[in-house]
């Protein structure tokens, strides 16, 4: 739990000795990921070459040479060895709508969702730590049964509601901010806020058990009867403690709030990745769909990393021992 | 054995908690409603009138009218089959994936659980929503499809679920017995293991029906799910944004009917969750 000096001799090696085996372990995955997209592309839908000239009444030596620009002649296994050369060197395709490179496109709507992303993320996390702390040391009296039932019909409540609720109160009823659109931090806070919010209240459930579970344990018991004073018990010995299944949740609910922001950008019309999806969906632009997919779910991977390797430098066990 | 005397006692000495009576009761009473619907007097839920378009609730129309001038009260009843519908078949097919995978992965363990859980773990990578627009991408816009990519996306944390509860009780001493006197595997999985793992196992599969209806309803709300006529909950918001500062309700109806529903389901897995998972067990 607290750490002894024992650990933080040995904790320089250990430590560098994790970090290379969780970036190690990443490999694998991200094969997999791309493999799996590549699966998706090429094997289950028509030839792509006919949904995109399907409309156009194109001759067959045409459709031909556009399989062959396609690369869609080659074997399967040469179409997957140039499919994962490609996405090495950063290429995702082409969009089959506007034809532009499926990276150039997602470069342009990367920032406006990343900027929703993180200013949400920090919503969630601000609002959920705070909510959890409170409830868990006000256990059983009324402030943690407000917090808790919040925080149950906040985790029900559907993000695409939400944002319609709070841009009537605050956009149309009271005016304060606007209710569309992109621009300035005004555009942001609404957006933000209601994602932000959304996830909290995950957040808050697991700071809160984990808390009261820690206060729970005989080490705390025994701080206590030494006098040491609440608050000073509370954030030097059970905070650290309760952090960890936090971080875990904090990581999952990266997650959400991407899956959210598509959702959340139609909501407010917002520009973004979750714009681009949705209209290359309904255009059937594969290409872009799975490219977004693509870089969703490495943007995940490396979230989740990012946390594994904070709980390893909140928790020396973890190093150690297992995976 | 004692360990399996003390879970049932437990079990029949803690009752239902007053949330999860009440959440059951409004739960029975949304499906009592999407099942008669036809027979309870409702206006047609297609029928379109322009002169009552966005209409306020009242005594003519219950919960006012949609943009088209359909009855929203109807449309929220004959809305809520397609709704639950959806989540109810998206749920079978996590369950009918993610029970036995997990099973085999708990029981067998060796070369088989590797490979599983190898499986699950990539299939995790992907953000849930991101996956099921992949799949709607896919299989094409739709409610069947949504249903279809909401159900698939949900398959590797049942199974990872279901593996977790069969590892918990698989080296029980009953197993062991069972085992012992020569039964069958598939004999120990039916009659031993999955009457021990159904309890948390049924608790998470309601978990998985809200979140099954929370990401069924934002594809349809994102304009990929059923056309704009057909009474569904999302698509009845995706309708009803449009006139937020005029007709509020349009949009509040649906919205509320979604939270009030999932969050009855996730109250009583709560509950469920209580009864089953005692703390201290994991």
């Amino acid at each position: 739990m607290v750490p002894t000096v024992g650990d933080s001799l040995g904790s320089g090696v250990t430590l560098t000795r994790y970090l290379l085996r969780r970036l190690l372990g990443l490999v694998p995955t991200l094969w997999a990921i791309a493999t799996l997209t590549f699966g998706a592309l090429y094997l289950v839908p028509g030839d792509p070459a006919l949904v995109l000239l399907s409309e156009s009444h194109a001759t067959a030596a045409e459709i031909a040479r556009r399989r062959a620009e396609l690369g869609l002649d080659a074997s399967l296994p040469e179409q997957y060895g140039r499919y994962l050369a490609r996405i090495v060197q950063g290429d995702l395709g082409t969009s089959l709508f506007t034809g532009r490179p499926v990276t150039a496109e997602i470069r342009q709507q990367l920032p406006a969702t990343l900027q929703l992303a993180v200013a949400a993320s920090a919503v969630a996390v601000t609002l959920g730590l705070a909510m959890g702390l409170l409830a868990a040391v006000n256990r059983g009296h009324w402030p943690d049964a407000v917090i808790t039932a919040a925080a149950t019909v906040g985790i029900a409540t559907p993000v695409f509601w939400s944002g319609l609720l709070a841009m009537w109160l605050f956009a149309l009823v009271l005016g304060w901010l606007p209710a569309t659109g992109q621009g300035g931090l005004e555009y942001l806070v609404l957006p933000a806020g209601v994602l932000g919010i959304s996830s909290a209240g995950a957040i808050a459930r697991v700071c809160r058990a984990s808390l009261i579970e820690v206060m729970d344990r005989p080490y705390i018991l025994a701080a206590r009867a030494r006098g040491i004073w609440p608050r000073s018990l509370l954030m030097r010995h059970a905070l650290r403690v309760a952090l960890l299944p936090t971080v875990t949740v904090i990581g999952v609910q990266f997650g959400f709030l991407m899956g959210g922001a598509v959702v959340t950008e139609t909501v407010f019309a917002r520009q973004g990745l979750g714009r681009l999806v949705v209209e290359a969906i309904l255009r059937k632009d594969l290409p872009l769909v799975l490219g977004t997919v693509l870089v969703g779910a490495t943007g995940y991977v490396l979230i989740n990393l990012c946390t594994d390797i904070l709980y390893g430098v909140l928790d020396p066990r973890v190093r150690d021992g297992g995976r | 054995m004692t360990n399996v005397l003390r879970r049932e006692s437990h079990r029949l000495s803690r009752p239902f908690s007053t949330a999860g009576w009440c959440s059951a009761a409004v739960l029975a009473l949304i499906v009592l409603l999407a099942g008669l619907a036809p027979w309870i007097g409702l206006p047609d839920p297609l029928a379109m009138s322009p002169p009552d378009r966005l209409q306020p609730p009242g005594a003519q129309h219950l919960l006012g009218t949609d943009p088209f001038g359909r009855d929203l009260a109807s449309r929220l009843v004959w809305g809520s089959r397609r709704t639950l519908a959806a989540a109810a078949v998206a749920v079978l097919i996590t369950l009918g994936g993610g029970l036995p995978l997990g099973l085999l992965a708990g029981y067998h363990r060796g070369w088989i659980d590797e490979l599983i859980v190898r499986v699950v773990d990539v299939l995790l990578a992907f953000p849930g929503v991101l996956m099921i627009l992949g799949l709607v991408a896919l299989l094409g816009p739709g409610s069947r499809t949504v249903a279809l990519a909401v159900g698939i996306t949900g398959v590797p944390v049942m199974t990872r679920v279901v593996r977790s509860a069969v590892l918990s009780v698989r080296e029980e001493a009953f197993v062991e017995a069972a085992r012992s006197v020569g039964c069958r595997a598939g004999r120990v999985v039916v009659r031993h293991l999955l009457p021990n793992v159904a309890g948390p196992v049924i608790a998470f599969t309601a978990v998985q029906f809200g979140w099954a209806m929370l990401n069924a309803t934002a594809v349809s709300f994102l304009g990929l799910g059923e056309s704009p006529a057909v009474p569904e909950w999302g698509t009845m918001l995706n309708l009803g944004r449009g006139y937020l500062r005029s007709a509020p309700w349009a949009s509040a109806v649906p919205g509320l009917a979604i939270t009030v529903t999932v969050l009855c389901v996730n109250l009583l897995s709560d509950t469920l969750q209580d009864r089953w998972n005692p703390p201290g067990r994991g």
